[in-house]
């Protein structure tokens, strides 16, 4: 069976549109230098019990640029899963629209080829975690035209689900997966960087025992023969459908370190108290080696909401502060 | 803004007497909430719009991406009171202790949320209460003809159909063919501090199914119309600076505030609501002028 995603969407915070459209009138001017900024998985929101309104179907995940996206720092103490990524403003509409959109992705998978074959990608594993976007801001009118991408590298045939999904519960003793959150919460507060993405858990079925470590410890674990899953942090909205993040993955691992199966942990419990259900899931994948150092496919543009591929247009003036406006168009 | 930056801060707690909160009462409470609800967490906020009176870093609370699946108006009316008896008998003490106190009738609290709050507005006469800005000009869609120009031709072909992609539903309540998830309006919610009124005030910025900022008229749409016409205004956000958001006006909070304490602790004598509970307090009956929009509130009174 396919291993499908669901699509995330994106989300650009009013305040951040207005920081850029500033920022291109008084710094950058003319430059084309893209920009890295952060953006974030917003974590699930829990329904309040009773409400009357309680979804028959759970909303879309969505990637949040936030106001201080630019500002690495702020971004850096958020307790959620951050991208990496840049955004480029262009100066005028048609340099927007003859943008190479193909050419573009391709060099963003270039890139990130060479971040993974360099070993930079199990030192900071959010660099698998990527959306960039192009922006182009209409001053005068106060309208953004925007695209995101969200770069997913691509085997030439799609990884396929080997396994039934199971729970955690029925793969794991109550005391293993304690032991899992109480890992995972130690590997949280150590990082400093947002939520690590990605790790690994190593098992010890005859100890019953289980520990949560960083991807860049999985070579030395996995001399040591004992089994290792791979984790990530998963804010998917479908049950039986793991998020976006695991698509680079599994090419990550495929391109890496040469596996083809692998026993994926979809981590979906990452309350402060644990004391909720673990809703953790298990996958595992089979699929041949990415061939050689090419990326088939790089995927994808953001759909506009047509669905289409096209970009969005954010229309900001009927929120600007009128003292404001009468000084910027002064 | 003239008013407060002439009002001096006090530091004496008076949350059970009055309803209001120090700025150091609000960190805390703000601190329970980041703790119980994961997907609350302080800002910093625009340096220059920082207030020194609250910590750098922990200028104002903020969630984002809050769905809201339907419009207020899509709730009948009989649903809508359905709805709220049932949230309150399920969540907590208030009703309970309320239950005790009033012939178990959950009318006493639409009293608070729906007609009293609302009437004293009217007759308090307080400037800063502005008619909520319908005129808001409607972006016109159509206006923007170069938007289509900018999709790619079919027939560059340039990039192949995604195999392992699940597209959402176009939108909730959709035909059968659904995908299991949807795209709904979400919102990001602020709650900062009111100086003046010693409070927690409300945020609003609504972003539709596409994640195209919601005009403020739209915004209404969410509102209970009771209150959409009298306490929510339009202002500049604190620490945005330029973005006008709407409001949820603070000055009706604080007596709120203390009637809900006062119902709680008289149903529940030796009980005595703690500073750093008030924000709690403060989402519930926030949650009746927006039904629809579901944010993360959970109770527990206990911790």
């Amino acid at each position: 069976m396919a291993l499908r995603h669901p699509a995330p969407a994106s989300s650009l915070d009013a305040s951040f549109l207005s920081r850029i459209a500033s920022l291109k009138l008084h710094d950058l001017r003319l430059s084309l230098r893209p920009l890295p900024f952060t953006a974030s998985f917003c974590l699930p929101h829990r329904v309040p019990q009773g409400s009357s309104s309680s979804p028959s179907q759970p909303s879309q995940e969505r990637l949040v640029v936030a106001a201080d996206a630019l500002d690495l720092d702020a971004s850096a103490i958020k307790r959620a899963v951050l991208t990496t990524g840049e955004v480029t403003i262009f100066n005028t509409i048609e340099s927007f629209k003859e943008l190479d959109k193909k050419q573009f992705l391709h060099n963003i998978a270039t890139e990130m080829c060479r971040q993974i074959d360099s070993g930079e990608v199990e030192e900071n594993p959010s660099l698998l975690v990527r959306c960039d976007v192009i922006v182009f801001s209409d001053l005068k009118d106060y309208k953004h035209y925007y695209w995101f991408a969200f770069p997913a590298l691509c085997f030439p045939d799609p990884p396929t689900l080997s396994d039934s999904i199971l729970s955690m519960e029925d793969v794991m003793s109550s005391d293993m997966i304690h032991q899992l959150h109480i890992g995972y919460n130690g590997l949280l507060e150590s990082s400093g960087n947002g939520i690590p993405p990605f790790f690994i858990v190593v098992e010890d079925k005859d100890a019953n025992t289980v520990s949560v470590k960083p991807l860049s410890h999985y070579p030395a674990c996995a001399q040591s023969g004992k089994q290792v899953l791979f984790g990530f942090v998963d804010h998917s909205p479908l049950q039986s459908n793991p998020g976006w993040p695991l698509r680079n993955l599994l090419y990550f691992l495929n391109r890496r370190w040469s596996l083809s199966d692998v026993t994926v942990l979809c981590y979906r419990d990452f309350s402060e108290n644990m004391q909720r259900e673990s809703q953790a899931e298990w996958h595992s994948r089979q699929g041949r080696r990415a061939d050689s150092d090419r990326v088939k496919e790089t995927l994808s543009w953001e759909l506009n909401q047509k669905g289409k591929l096209g970009p969005r247009c954010a229309d900001l003036a009927p929120f600007m502060d009128p003292k404001r406006r009468a000084i910027e168009s002064a | 803004e003239t008013v407060e930056s002439v009002t001096s801060v006090s530091h004496v707690s008076q949350f059970r007497e009055k309803g209001v909160l120090t700025p150091e009462e609000f960190v805390a409470a703000g601190d329970m909430l980041v703790y119980k609800c994961p997907s609350w967490s302080w800002e910093a906020g625009d340096p220059s719009k920082a207030k020194d009176y609250l910590p750098k870093n922990k200028q104002y609370l903020i969630t984002r991406n809050v769905p809201c699946h339907q419009r207020v108006a899509a709730l009948g009316e009989s649903v809508r009171e359905i709805a709220m008896e049932d949230a309150e008998d399920e969540e907590w003490t208030y009703t309970q202790t309320l239950g005790a106190a009033k012939d178990g009738e959950a009318r006493e609290i639409e009293d608070i949320d729906a007609e009293e709050e609302p009437k004293s507005m009217e007759t308090s006469g307080t400037e800063e209460v502005k008619a909520p800005v319908t005129a808001a000009p409607e972006s016109q869609d159509e206006d923007v003809p170069d938007l289509d120009d900018l999709e790619l031709d079919e027939d560059d072909a340039i990039l192949p159909d995604d195999p392992s992609v699940i597209l959402p539903s176009p939108a909730a309540g959709a035909a059968s063919a659904s995908s299991g998830f949807v795209k709904t309006r979400s919102y990001n919610i602020s709650i900062t501090y009111d100086k003046y009124y010693m409070v927690p005030r409300m945020w609003l910025f609504g972003y539709d199914e596409d994640g195209r900022p919601l005009t403020h008229a739209q915004v209404f749409e969410d509102m209970s119309q009771d209150h959409a016409k009298r306490t929510v205004t339009i202002d500049p956000h604190p620490h945005v600076p330029g973005v006008s958001h709407a409001s949820v006006h603070p000055c009706k909070h604080a007596p709120t505030l203390k009637r809900i304490i006062d119902q709680i602790e008289s149903g529940d004598s030796g009980r005595q609501m703690r500073p750093d509970q008030s924000l709690f307090l403060f989402l519930k009956f926030i949650s009746s002028i927006i039904p629809t929009i579901e944010y993360d509130f959970t109770m527990d009174f206990d911790a």
